[in-house]
């Protein structure tokens, strides 16, 4: 049996029989010595009482602490038949982002939650870059943290170079970007999960399928069967009330170096195959999409003389809204270095694109360019940037961001060699791409819930999306909403006025995608809104509401939120006419033609103009400087809140059209439109007026059907509920 | 002295004033506080644009022209919303407003003070009105010119705003004013969606002002993506510098562009009024034989040789009363003139734009493909439909397989021709078998008329038809009014210049703000021209920047 390296598992197996002795026995013949370094040995058993006191006799002798918490229940192999006893009100299968945020979630509110994944040593592997965040995607990640979810805060315990981008063009797009160490990262978000996340167990096996029965009380038409829990490949049966599904790239996955290809979900891992299938047999649309990886090179071969380094920030800012500061001291942070590729690099791609599998197929590709074989066949002739990104402190591995390749493995060595600064790396890992099956977002509710399978949610890189980020927003999302599902509450779903969340969802279940769907803040109207600063005041008491929001980030949060208010009503309150700012403060961009009085808080949006400055004019206003944080908030409060004064109007509108909800069970073959238009209802299944305007194609015609149906069902619904009160 | 002139620049009577400065033993000047000028001239001085970008909100004030287009005896403008009294009291100039839910006959005029018009005023104070809102309606006579002062008039007021199509009845709707039977029926009252309306306005604008707007949109589309690629990837990617610059330059050009067309646009426009007739079919069947007749004038050169017809050849007349534009085209065929090509393609293009489409058929060939048929079977439609790919028609009202009808559009089909066959016969029995009305009431579409040119016979049959589809046409609320949709547009290429105007402020301050107000602009250009939203900004990013995974 094979251990991955520093977490040795043992598998103890019974055979019925309830001595002590035995297991033990046959442990120590499968256990190997732990590493100097182990942490908390994982044991899976079949009762954990007896194992765990079993334990504690004997830890004194293996040295090492060995933390007994018990993670599943596991069965030999002879007992096919007999089905599990054990039962769970969330079944999360996968373990990457979406799957531990899903988990973490669906725990946090209470649930008994189960994560079943290949590999328990690969939860919280970052496959492919070794970054967090960026301009939208930090954005998602300040949403995640808000909804108290757990990747934010492990960035901040991992990051070995913080960077916020964006800070010249204004707060709303500031995107907090940080460099990881994948170990660390592994490390801290493992630790949380095991030891310090109750109601979470874990178990490592393929999920071969779904256990699905026909649905009884239908939701809709579609709807005709209910998930009760998965099947393992060893035919044993784990019930579960819903199923979170977060397979991400494993679906029929194909991995591609060159012109060979390899069934595989990631280097090392094997694909979902049984499982893509019964999902296409239930009847859902499946898509074919492709990604790519660059290769991993030594750091140690680069020579970094030429190129240029950028450094962190100085002091770094953290992700989460709970932590003042990150763990690594701003001196410490590593640098990052910029080279480009040239005319010889491109020589080489053009000149071997026929050993080249990945991009000779007919994939569906992204209008963006995933590798540098597609960079240099739509913008030939110029540089591209590489960004070398280190991917730890203790390791020397390197990433070349930018040169996402799936050319044969000499190639890509003789390719990296041309570019400045690797004449003489080392290529550790050759890159590679992965094709796999991905869901049609389209098929699914605002809940993440699928139609056609009740309780049965899909989140994640499964979707269609493309990122740590995007994944892990869609996973807490599916986590919240499996768990309200099962204490019948109604769904949490977030609009697109209130989180780039909810643009990412409203774009995936109405309109689809056909390509890794990536969050930019382009896609989002409302983007001065959505700030990362404020992610906390449109998110927190929503979902403490929903009970995802633990105590403790709840009352910080009500306590900066009071702070806020009290210190904007303050703000306000100090109003003078401009010629008598103008005096104290002896500024001269403000303008003495404007009649009437200017608050403080107006004067906080002129350029240059601090709640410092403010404070030497206005005493009371004083002990607000020493708070950093909250001055910045209210800064940028200021200087957005004429623009949007003009947006309310849209934001009202936008949310009215959310609050008219349609039935479930709408029958839209009904309804006096087009056929083209049915079809696209009856794909997507809107569940607002909102949702449904935006479906490309709709007419203005269909939004009045639509909207006299509502209006019909009612006032039937109201009638029939007057009859019910008066049967006479 | 000076009294009496400050009244007449208000509007106001100053004999009345004079009484109520009296009564308020006051002089009569000490009259004119800020206030009282405030309320007589919410407008301030002449403002000449609408202005603010809240006006888009729900409690906006709207006004669009209730009554169809061509020549109408009386037009309707309704207006609703919050300002809608001071509507009324700024055209017609006095302070009290008619009594309620009562037609009262009054002079009308416009923001300089010239009088517009003599017509009736009703006004209907919130909710017993038909949006629920404050309302008002003119109804004034319907000639071009006076319709268009009325609507200028309306659109130079602060706080007015012509309404989107389907506007009213969606705020009746909201307020639950419409029953449920009233919705179904107007449901197809707003089929005449933005796209369909947007096509139908810039058919109605001459050629290459629909171009000049489609030209604005995409300029713009591509500043507005240059600076989303520039804020969502200039610290990743290799975006270069000059982009801003670009944007910036743009920008600039755009503006001037729009503020010339704006300001000499009242000559640049020539809105075509009167409905479009285009004669279609393949080359020497008769059309321009048929334009001929229907003139009473040798309006277009008839040979016996095909391929005469070159051009478009336009004749306007009145049938019946209404404005009709006739258009004579170039057979559809495929040749190797290249003059004759350039004929083909004005008349493919023509098909597209004309309110009604009359095919031309000759009955000779009509009747040799029924022989050639086995069983001497075939209907006309199928005929027409087999007919269809070699005129190269697909995609306009005669090609029933698209699928997508638009309501609005018409056509009629002519059999011309008929004294070279037997009519009564073969040609008969072909048209019963066929499902196609030959006396329409024209509320059916694809109405047939078997006609002959030469000998004038059927001749009276098809300009009947052709009255009665152009009468339906014309009292069709759906069939834009050009005025009311140039007032439309005006008032959304104003908008889209402000907002240009605002972005180069904005620029140094926060990107973020200035992408806001370009992106505002590209906005009200798409009520225009076509919506372009996050994807089709995504998809100019993507082509003309190499951004990374």
């Amino acid at each position: 049996m094979e251990f991955s390296a520093g977490k040795p598992e043992i598998v103890i197996l019974r055979h019925g029989r309830t001595t002590s002795h035995f297991p033990l026995f046959f442990a120590t013949q499968q256990w190997q010595r732990p590493c100097e370094d182990s942490g908390p040995v994982r044991i899976f058993c079949e009762t954990h009482t007896t194992v765990y006191t079993m334990l504690q006799r004997r830890c004194v002798r293996f040295g090492s602490t060995v933390s007994t918490r018990v993670l599943s229940h596991h069965h030999t192999g002879h007992d096919r038949r007999r089905c599990h006893t054990g039962r769970y009100d969330v079944i999360v299968v996968g373990g990457g982002h979406a799957g531990t945020e899903a988990a973490a979630a669906a725990a946090r509110m209470g649930a008994n939650t189960l994560l079943v994944t290949h590999k328990l040593d690969t939860i919280g592997e970052m496959s492919c870059n070794p970054s967090f965040g960026g301009v939208g995607k930090g954005h998602l990640m300040k949403e995640i943290d808000a909804l108290d979810g757990v990747c934010a805060r492990i960035c901040d315990k991992s990051g070995i170079q913080y960077k916020v981008l964006n800070t010249r063009k204004g707060p709303a797009v500031w995107g907090p970007r940080a460099q990881i160490d994948r170990s660390l990262y592994k490390k801290h978000l493992q630790d949380e999960l095991f030891s310090d996340t109750p109601n979470l167990t874990f178990l490592a096996r393929p999920v071969e399928d779904l256990i699905l029965t026909p649905n009884s009380q239908p939701d809709s038409d579609v709807c005709k069967q209910l998930v009760r829990g998965v099947r393992l490949d060893d035919g044993q049966c784990i019930h579960g009330d819903t199923v979170v599904l977060t397979t991400g790239t494993f679906l029929r996955g194909q991995i591609n170096i060159g012109l060979e290809t390899r069934p595989a979900g990631r280097v090392g891992d094997a694909p979902a195959i049984g499982l893509a299938r019964s999902l296409e047999d239930a009847g859902f649309t499946v898509g074919r999409l492709k990604t790519g990886t660059p290769p991993r090179v030594d750091g140690r071969t680069i020579d970094y003389t030429h190129l240029s380094p950028q450094p962190g920030d100085d002091p770094p800012q953290p992700f989460s809204f709970l932590n003042d500061a990150v763990w690594i001291k701003p001196e410490d942070q590593v640098l990052c270095h910029l080279t480009h590729t040239n005319s010889t690099v491109d020589k080489i791609i053009l000149d071997n694109l026929h050993l080249d599998r990945h991009v000779l197929e007919e994939t569906t590709g992204p209008r963006y360019c995933p590798s540098i074989e597609s960079k240099v066949l739509r913008f030939p002739k110029r540089p591209h940037q590489i960004w070398l990104e280190p991917e730890g402190l203790d390791t020397p591995v390197v990433y070349p961001n930018g040169i996402s390749c799936t050319l044969p493995a000499e190639v890509q060595v003789d390719m990296v060699r041309q570019i400045r600064g690797l004449e003489r790396a080392e290529v550790i890992r050759p890159g590679y791409g992965v094709d796999y099956d991905y869901m049609d977002p389209r098929q699914l509710k605002a809940s993440l819930e699928t139609h056609r399978i009740k309780n049965l949610f899909f989140a994640g890189q499964i979707n269609g999306t493309t990122g740590y980020e995007e994944a892990a927003a869609q996973g807490i999302i599916a986590g919240i909403n499996a768990v309200l599902k099962v204490q019948n509450r109604p769904a949490f779903t977030v609009s697109r006025t209130e989180g780039y969340i909810g643009v990412l969802i409203d774009d995936l279940t109405t309109q689809g995608t056909n390509e890794p769907y990536r969050m930019f803040t382009s896609r989002a109207e409302f983007r001065l809104s959505l700030r990362p600063d404020n992610a906390d005041e449109r998110l927190t008491e929503k979902g403490h509401q929903a009970g995802c929001v633990s105590h403790y980030r709840y009352h910080r949060f009500m306590d900066i939120k009071h702070s806020l208010d009290s210190s904007l009503q303050l703000l306000k309150s100090f109003s003078q006419s401009s010629t008598k700012w103008k005096r104290q403060l002896n500024y001269d961009l403000l303008s003495e033609t404007k009649s009437g009085t200017q608050s403080a808080f107006d004067l906080l949006k002129y350029p240059d103009m601090t709640i410092a400055r403010l404070g030497d004019v206005v005493p009371e206003l004083r002990h607000l400087v020493p708070n950093r944080q909250l001055c910045n908030r209210l800064q940028i409060e200021a200087m957005y809140s004429c623009m949007l004064k003009k947006q309310e109007q849209e934001i009202q509108e936008v949310r009215r059209d959310e609050a008219m909800t349609l039935p479930d069970n709408l029958d839209f073959t009904r309804l006096r439109v087009s056929t083209e238009v049915i079809e696209k209802l009856a794909l997507t299944r809107p569940q607002t007026i909102g949702a449904a305007s935006r479906i490309p194609g709709i007419t203005p015609a269909a939004m009045v059907q639509l909207l006299r149906y509502v209006k019909n069902f009612n006032r039937q619904k109201r009638g029939s509920e007057t009859q019910e009160l008066n049967p006479a | 002295m000076a009294f009496v002139r400050k009244c007449r620049l208000l509007g106001l009577c100053s004999r009345r004033l004079a009484h109520v400065a009296r009564t308020k033993h006051q002089t009569a000047s000490s009259l004119f506080t800020p206030d009282f000028v405030q309320q007589y001239h919410p407008w301030g001085v002449s403002a000449r644009f609408s202005s603010s970008a809240h006006e888009y909100g729900f409690d906006s004030t709207i006004f669009a022209l209730s009554s169809g287009h061509g020549k109408c005896g009386v037009a309707v403008v309704r207006v609703t919303g919050p300002h809608a009294s001071s509507a009324v009291r700024l055209l017609t100039r006095r302070p009290v407003l008619p009594a309620v839910r009562r037609a009262a006959l009054k002079r009308l005029y416009d923001s300089t003070g010239e009088p517009l018009d003599r017509g009736l005023v009703i006004w209907f104070p919130g909710p017993h009105s038909f949006t629920g809102e404050d309302s008002c309606e003119f109804h004034v006579h319907g000639g071009p010119s006076v319709v268009t002062s009325l609507l200028q008039a309306l659109g130079n007021m602060e706080g007015l705003r012509p309404a989107e199509a389907g506007e009213f009845t969606k705020r009746a709707f909201q307020n639950g004013k419409l029953d449920l039977t009233e919705v179904e029926g107007l449901a197809d009252l707003i089929h005449a969606e933005t796209e369909a309306q947007r096509k139908q306005a810039l058919r109605q604008m001459e050629g290459d002002l629909s171009r000049l707007y489609s030209d604005w949109s995409r300029r713009l589309l591509k500043c507005v993506a240059n600076v989303e690629a520039y804020i969502d990837f200039s610290e990743d990617e290799n975006i270069e510098a000059g982009v801003l610059d670009d944007v910036e330059r743009e920008v600039c050009q755009l503006r001037e562009e729009l503020e010339r067309h704006l300001s000499d646009g009242r000559r640049g426009e020539r809105l075509r009024s009167g409905v479009q007739v285009a004669i279609l079919g393949k080359p020497n069947v008769g059309k321009s034989s048929l334009l001929n007749a229907v003139c009473q004038r040798p309006a277009a050169i008839v040979t016996p040789v095909a391929g005469t017809t070159r051009d478009v050849v336009e004749s306007a007349v009145n049938l019946g009363g209404y404005p009709v534009l006739l258009s004579d085209t170039a057979g559809l065929r495929e040749t190797e003139d290249i003059v004759e090509q350039e004929g083909v393609r004005r008349a493919r293009q023509r098909a597209q734009q004309a309110d009604i489409s009359v095919l031309v058929l000759d009955a000779t060939d009509v009747m040799a493909a029924v022989s050639r048929q086995p069983g001497h079977y075939l209907t006309l439609q199928q005929y027409v439909q087999d007919h269809i790919p070699d005129l190269g028609l697909q995609g306009t009202t005669f090609d029933t397989n698209d699928g997508t009808t638009n309501p609005t559009d018409s056509y009629l089909i002519v059999v011309n021709k008929s004294d070279l066959v037997d009519a009564g016969g073969s040609l008969g029995t072909l048209l019963a078998s066929s499902e196609l009305a030959t006396e329409g009431d024209g509320a059916r579409d694809g109405d047939v008329c078997v006609m002959s040119c030469l000998t004038g016979e059927g001749m009276d049959g098809f300009l009947q038809l052709l009255q009665l589809k152009v009468k339906l046409m014309c009292g069709n609320p759906l069939a834009g009014n050009p005025s009311f949709t140039q007032a439309r547009h005006r008032a959304h290429l104003t908008a889209c210049l402000q907002a240009l105007t605002s972005y180069a402020g904005m620029c140094e301050r926060d990107l973020v703000l200035a992408a806001e107000e370009l992106r505002t602009g590209l906005r009200h250009l798409g009520k225009i021209t076509g919506k372009m939203g996050a994807e089709e900004i995504l998809d100019v990013i993507f082509r003309d920047f190499c951004i990374g995974k």
